[in-house]
C-alpha cells in the first residue's frame, strides 16, 4: 500500500521516477492478466500498453490511501471485453461449439501446463475471463459478477460450463 | 438421519471451490464417502484450480521495453495536462487585455494619446521659429 501511495503520488506530481516505479511494479502483471484473457501475446501487449495509457489519464482521480491492483485489473478486464466483442464481431462469446462438450466420465486424467493453455485458449472468451478472475484473480462470485457487469447467476452458469468444459478436455488428453 | 444426495457435477465443483454452506458441504462430503466418480471429479477439479491459479505463468514473455513504456507515460502525462497550463494562460492574458481596452475605447485613446505628442511637437515648432525670427530681427 505504502508503494502504491508512493507511485500514485509521485505520478500525479508528474515526475518521471513514478511512471518508471508504475511500469515496474505492475507491467508483468497487467500483461500477464490482459494474455489470460485474449491469449494472444501482441494483443495482450497493446492492452497492457492502453490500460497503462488509461491510468496516467485518470491518475488525478486516484487516491493515494487505495491499492492501484483493483484499478489496474478493473481496466484491464474492461478494455479485454471490449477488444474481444470488437474483434468477435458478431460471434458469441459465452458459447462453445457442440463438439467440445464433454464427452462424460473418462480415465484418470493427466495433463501438462501446455495442454491447460491450449484448453483454456479454446473456451468461449467470457467463460474463460470469470475463471480467471476466479482462480487466478481470487475474486468472489459477486465481485466477478460486479467487474464485468453480468447477473452472479450468469457469472456461475459460466463458471460451472467453463470448468466442465476443461475436466471433458483434459480428462480426453488423459485418455490419448 | 443425514439427507443424501445424488451425483451433482455444479455441487463437486462448488464444494471444492469452498463456496458451499456448511450444511451442503456436510451433504457433498457424506456423498464422496460413497461415491467413486465423484471423488474422481473432486480430485480432478481441485488439481484444475490449484493450476489455474498460477495460469499467469503461462503466458509468453512480453517483448515490451519497460523504459520505452515509462517514457510514453510521462510524455503522455505531460501531453494530457498542457492544454490547460500554457496556452491556457496566453489566452487568459489575451482576453484581460481586451476586456481592459474594449473596441471602442482604443481610437479614443490613440487620438489623445497622438495629440499630446501633436500638442508638444507643435509648441516646440512655434518656439523655434519664434526664436528664429527674433534673432534676425
Amino acid at each position: 500500500m505504502e508503494r502504491d501511495a508512493s507511485i500514485i503520488q509521485l505520478c500525479q506530481q508528474g515526475h518521471g521516477a513514478g511512471f518508471a516505479r508504475l511500469v515496474e511494479a505492475y507491467q508483468d502483471r497487467v500483461y500477464r492478466t490482459a494474455y489470460a484473457f485474449v491469449q494472444h501475446r501482441e494483443d495482450a501487449q497493446d492492452l497492457t500498453q492502453e490500460v497503462f495509457l488509461r491510468t496516467v489519464r485518470a491518475i488525478d482521480s486516484l487516491d493515494a490511501a487505495r491499492a492501484l491492483w483493483p484499478w489496474l485489473r478493473r481496466v484491464t478486464t474492461n478494455l479485454a471485453l471490449s477488444y474481444l466483442k470488437q474483434r468477435r464481431g458478431h460471434l458469441s462469446l459465452d458459447e462453445l461449439p457442440e463438439a467440445a462438450l464433454p464427452a462424460g466420465d473418462t480415465a484418470e486424467p493427466s495433463w501438462t501446463l501446455v495442454d491447460l493453455q491450449r484448453a483454456l485458449a479454446d473456451l468461449p472468451p467470457l467463460w474463460r475471463i470469470v475463471l480467471v478472475l476466479r482462480h487466478q484473480e481470487d475474486l468472489t462470485y459477486e465481485e466477478i459478477a460486479r467487474l464485468t457487469e453480468l447477473p452472479v447467476g450468469t457469472v456461475k452458469t459460466y463458471l460451472f460450463r467453463a470448468r466442465r468444459a476443461l475436466r471433458a478436455r483434459l480428462s480426453t488428453r488423459g485418455v490419448e | 438421519m443425514m439427507a443424501t444426495m445424488r451425483c451433482d457435477e455444479e455441487l463437486i465443483q462448488l464444494y471444492v471451490d469452498g463456496v458451499l454452506h456448511p450444511a451442503e458441504a456436510a451433504l457433498v462430503e457424506a456423498h464422496l464417502q460413497e461415491c467413486r466418480a465423484c471423488r474422481r471429479r473432486a480430485g480432478f477439479y481441485k488439481s484444475l484450480y490449484w493450476d489455474l491459479s498460477g495460469a499467469a505463468r503461462l503466458a509468453p514473455e512480453p517483448a515490451q521495453d519497460p523504459d520505452a513504456l515509462a517514457e510514453q507515460l510521462l510524455a503522455e502525462y505531460r501531453r494530457h495536462r498542457r492544454p490547460e497550463a500554457h496556452p491556457a494562460r496566453v489566452r487568459d492574458f489575451s482576453v484581460l487585455w481586451l476586456t481592459a481596452n474594449p473596441t471602442f475605447a482604443r481610437p479614443a485613446r490613440t487620438i489623445v494619446h497622438l495629440g499630446h505628442i501633436g500638442a508638444g511637437g507643435l509648441w516646440r515648432a512655434v518656439k523655434r521659429r519664434w526664436l528664429r525670427r527674433k534673432g534676425g530681427d
